[in-house]
């Protein structure tokens, strides 16, 4: 190459540096991101098909009704973390978000989710019913981990946690959840001879839990960390069965023979939820009050997202052939453990070093 | 005949170290072109309908463009850094010079984790958490050791009597050094920066955790949707990815080292 | 540096290091003085050391890293020593071309796509798999265990190894292994008794290097050995993305730091540390 067009070369690589990085490091913070309506409340979500789903169905409609513009952040996995690190930081990003229960629990008990005022608490009760109210928010998004089993592999799956459980009449591998520990924990309380119904306010017996987790472990091949490997360890054959989210379930029995059992699973919900010091705290409970009276509303989310909601008008709403794969409808619901959120959220660290050690420990 | 079979033997391993080292690259780009909406190999179904998507999805794209807002300052202040460095240790008595030289290199070195906790924690009490001077600058931490690594070894190779014929003839010696030997250095100096873009680009450890919601690099969009995510157009990304970087980076270091 | 190159006056030097030192102190000295003192907690304890140390996790994390990264560093020197070895020695330039292109492209993949590349290739339905099937050694799980882990981690480092290697080797006098085989001395024999001594302090080198960067990887173990694989990186995410606790994360971080530099120094003080910076170009 000649020195002079050595010499553009260079030059041109400085324009096309100035022009694609230099200008928006000028201005740009990184956190923001331009609307063209400018949002008010922030809301913080899972991100993906779900996070659509609430920005279409819930905020956008909430605007149009007369409500704050909303926008979605993607935080998925992280919230907690996230929002301790703000807390830290001493400023509070996020108005509203819907993290999974563990972490909402023991958010509110360490004073970071704000508690509703007693009106809007009364009117959730009114529209949803009071178990699924808590003093922070409302459940939303609402999962259950279940027994799923590849019947290509096996001629008969566990119908209950107890058969679950039981290693000798059922030799498979399993796949086991990696994160939840309280879900987890829950399932081994059944099968230590804790009534279903009672889980959701007995305390946890710790040492029996973990003994019958101990029983199951050599039978676990794989614990799963996320929905998409939960999937992929069925279908790759690595495990014969295994206790998974049931929206994950049932879009693998499109292309698997499977077997899905309601009985034994547990609860895992989602809570809709606004930040304690959110820079809209306001706007943000009314977000919270018109997503909870708007059953309409929820029912295209939940068709939008193929999660369950808690609105029984909405769930009516719904064609069975979505509601039967839905944890809150009445069906699938008695049939779930719930589990002891306030419990988990006093023993938070006990509960997630022990299960840790379980799960990644020899 | 023991020499023959050695090397007989040798060629048949390195065919074989060849075939596994480009086996998932291949792969990939083969999985890439499956229109199935989960994995299975070999696919059920052929199609370009992952491309499709990935093209048509502002995600991916704000995802990449993200990429370049990093990568490009990253690339141009690494060399900015590197380089004086280089001209420091190459042509200079400076007592330190080597420990400051294998101080630069720290960021190939130190345990990658590790490392993102250590900056976490600074991070989160000078509020830099989640902000993009952060992340430039913990990105160019890591891009530094491999343009001082490019631009030093060329600088040895930079021929003696080019340097001194031109401090001898030029009107103000030492200037005349620089220009010269600035200019024989401009191609590994581009490459040092192209392959610190191409690291930076491909860097995910740092975004994860010390990225805020919204700074989403391409590699920590795929890495998400491969553990968070649905649907398997990643592969269709990553091959892109795969093909983009490495042409770049393959460029660069065929750049580096040109032989006049 | 050579007699008669041109010389920058010290001060000049000085200012053209000033950057480089500034960003060094302030992004990696300060922050990891800042995690050993966070480490200790806000009462100057080693709390946090003890409940990494003493959970069964935590104590399977490090040997697991440790050990993983032992193997992966033999591993990784040894094949890619054979690549470079081949690199330098290849006459035809098709052979030469292969190999480096085969070497750069996983280097400059990006450690995501390598990682999920290798997730479809050591799948238990993968074509890995299918191939062993085809073979009669029946499927072999890799996946979501230490072997898939080592296989992955070993496939990143080649590539590193093999370019810290070329360099070495490229420092060998041709014409020494030549005298040998003149003198009667077959390949093998000339290479053991000529080569083999030159290259030691290399190889030594690259192994030391290739651990240390090996103890810190994190997205190889949560890729391909999930959950339960457990590594120090692993460890270090669960600590802050499920727990917050930030001690515990920097102590574990801590504990990974000092064996890694604990290795280091052991090399720099066997083979110097000029052979050492020799070995990262």
């Amino acid at each position: 190459m000649s020195r002079s067009s050595r010499g553009r070369l260079a030059s041109a690589f400085a324009v096309l540096a100035l022009c694609g990085g230099l200008l928006p490091a000028c201005g740009d913070d990184g956190d923001e991101e331009q609307q063209s309506s400018n949002p008010t409340l922030t809301v913080a979500g899972w991100g993906g098909a779900t996070g659509d789903a609430t920005q279409q169905m819930l905020l956008d409609p909430f605007a149009a009704d007369g409500g704050a513009p909303s926008r979605m952040v993607d935080a998925p996995g992280t919230q907690l973390a996230r929002v301790e690190a703000q807390n830290k930081a001493g400023k509070i990003e996020w108005d509203a978000m819907d993290p999974a229960g563990d972490a909402a629990f023991t958010l509110y008990r360490r004073g970071l989710l704000a508690k509703l005022p007693a009106d809007l608490k009364a009117e959730l009760e009114r529209e949803l019913g009071a178990e699924r109210v808590t003093p922070f928010g409302f459940s939303h998004g609402n999962a259950a981990e279940i027994i799923v089993c590849n019947m290509d592999k096996m001629d008969v799956c566990p119908k209950d946690i107890a058969e679950f459980y039981d290693v000798e009449r059922f030799p498979q591998s399993r796949a086991f959840p990696a994160i939840g520990p309280i879900q987890a924990v829950t399932t081994a309380q059944v099968a230590a001879g804790v009534p279903r119904e009672e889980t959701a306010t007995s305390d946890v017996d710790v040492d029996s839990a973990f003994e019958q987790l101990d029983r199951i472990k050599p039978k676990v091949r794989v614990f799963w960390d996320s929905g998409d490997q939960s999937e992929q360890v069925m279908r790759s054959g690595a495990v014969d069965m295994s206790l998974m989210w049931a929206s994950r379930a049932y879009r693998l029995q499109k292309s698997m023979n499977l077997e899905v059992n309601w009985a034994g699973g547990v609860y895992d919900p989602s809570y809709f939820t606004v930040l304690e010091d959110a820079p809209h705290k306001q706007e943000a409970f009314d977000l919270l009050g018109w997503i909870a009276s708007h059953p309409a509303a929820q029912a295209n989310w939940a068709r939008a997202a193929f999660s369950s909601v808690a609105h029984p008008d909405a769930l009516a709403s719904l064609p069975k052939s979505l509601t039967d794969q839905l944890a809150d409808t009445p069906a699938n619901f008695e049939q779930l453990a719930v589990p002891n959120f306030e419990w988990y959220s006093e023993n938070t660290r006990e509960l997630d070093a022990r299960y840790q050690d379980f799960v990644r420990g020899g | 005949m023991s020499d023959r079979l050695v090397h007989v033997l040798g060629i048949v391993v390195a065919a074989l170290v060849v075939t596994i080292l480009l086996a998932p690259v291949l792969l990939t780009a083969v999985l890439s072109l499956s229109s199935d909406s989960y994995f299975t190999f070999p696919p059920d179904s052929w199609g370009l309908r992952q491309y499709r998507e990935v093209l048509g999805d502002a995600r991916w794209a704000s995802a990449v463009s993200y990429s370049f807002e990093l990568a490009v300052p990253v690339a141009l202040l690494s060399v900015a850094i590197a380089v004086p460095t280089a001209f420091a240790i190459g042509r200079s008595r400076l007592p330190g010079r080597h420990a400051i030289y294998a101080g630069g290199l720290a960021g190939i070195v130190v345990p990658i984790s590790a490392f993102a906790i250590a900056l976490y924690g600074v991070f989160a009490e000078l509020g830099l958490h989640g902000t993009y001077v952060g992340l430039v600058l913990a990105n160019t931490v890591l891009a530094v050791p491999v343009v001082l690594i490019v631009v030093t070894a060329a600088m040895a190779r930079v021929p003696v009597e080019l340097e001194l014929a031109a401090m001898a003839a030029g009107a103000s010696r030492r200037r005349a050094w620089l220009g010269i030997t600035t200019r024989l250095l401009l191609p590994s100096i581009v490459a040092g920066g192209v392959l610190a873009f191409v690291t930076s680009f491909d860097e995910v450890v740092l975004i994860v955790f010390l990225g805020g919601v919204d700074q989403t690099t391409l590699p920590k969009a795929i890495l998400d949707s491969a553990r968070f995510g649905v649907s398997p157009v990643i592969t269709a990304v990553s091959t892109l990815l795969m093909l983009g970087t490495s042409a770049v980076a393959i460029a660069a270091v065929g750049l580096a080292r040109r032989r006049r | 540096m050579p007699a008669g190159r041109p010389v920058l006056a010290n001060w000049q030097a000085l200012l053209l290091v000033a950057p480089l030192v500034a960003l060094l102190a302030g992004l990696v000295g300060y922050p990891l003085v800042r995690l050993a003192i966070d480490s200790l907690g806000s009462g100057v304890d080693l709390g946090a050391y003890a409940t990494v140390l003493e959970s069964s996790a935590g104590q399977r994390a490090l040997v697991v890293t440790v050990l993983a990264s032992l193997l992966v560093a033999g591993l990784s020197v040894a094949i890619g020593g054979l690549l470079a070895w081949y690199a330098r020695s290849a006459r035809s330039t098709w052979v030469r071309t292969a190999l480096w292109v085969a070497l750069l492209v996983p280097f400059f993949m990006g450690t995501v796509t390598k990682n999920y590349a290798l997730v479809l290739l050591l799948a238990d339905n993968g074509p890995l798999n299918s191939l062993l099937s085809a073979l009669g050694l029946g499927p072999v799980r890799l996946l979501y265990s230490s072997t898939g882990v080592v296989i992955g981690m070993v496939y990143s480092m080649v590539p590193f190894a093999a370019f810290s290697l070329y360099g070495v080797f490229l420092t060998i006098d041709e014409t020494l292994v030549e005298a040998a085989r003149s003198m009667g001395a077959s390949r093998v024999r000339a290479a053991r008794t000529v080569t083999l001594p030159l290259v030691l302090p290399g190889v030594v080198a690259s192994l030391a290097l290739v651990f240390a960067i090996s103890l810190g990887f994190y997205v190889t173990p949560v890729l391909l050995g999930g959950a339960q694989v457990p590594f120090m990186g692993g460890l270090i995410q669960d600590y802050i993305f499920t727990s917050f606790d930030y001690e515990l994360a920097s102590a574990a971080s801590v504990i990974l730091l000092v064996v890694g530099f604990a290795v280091l120094a052991v090399s720099l003080g066997l083979i110097g540390r000029e052979r050492l910076l020799r070995a990262v170009a």
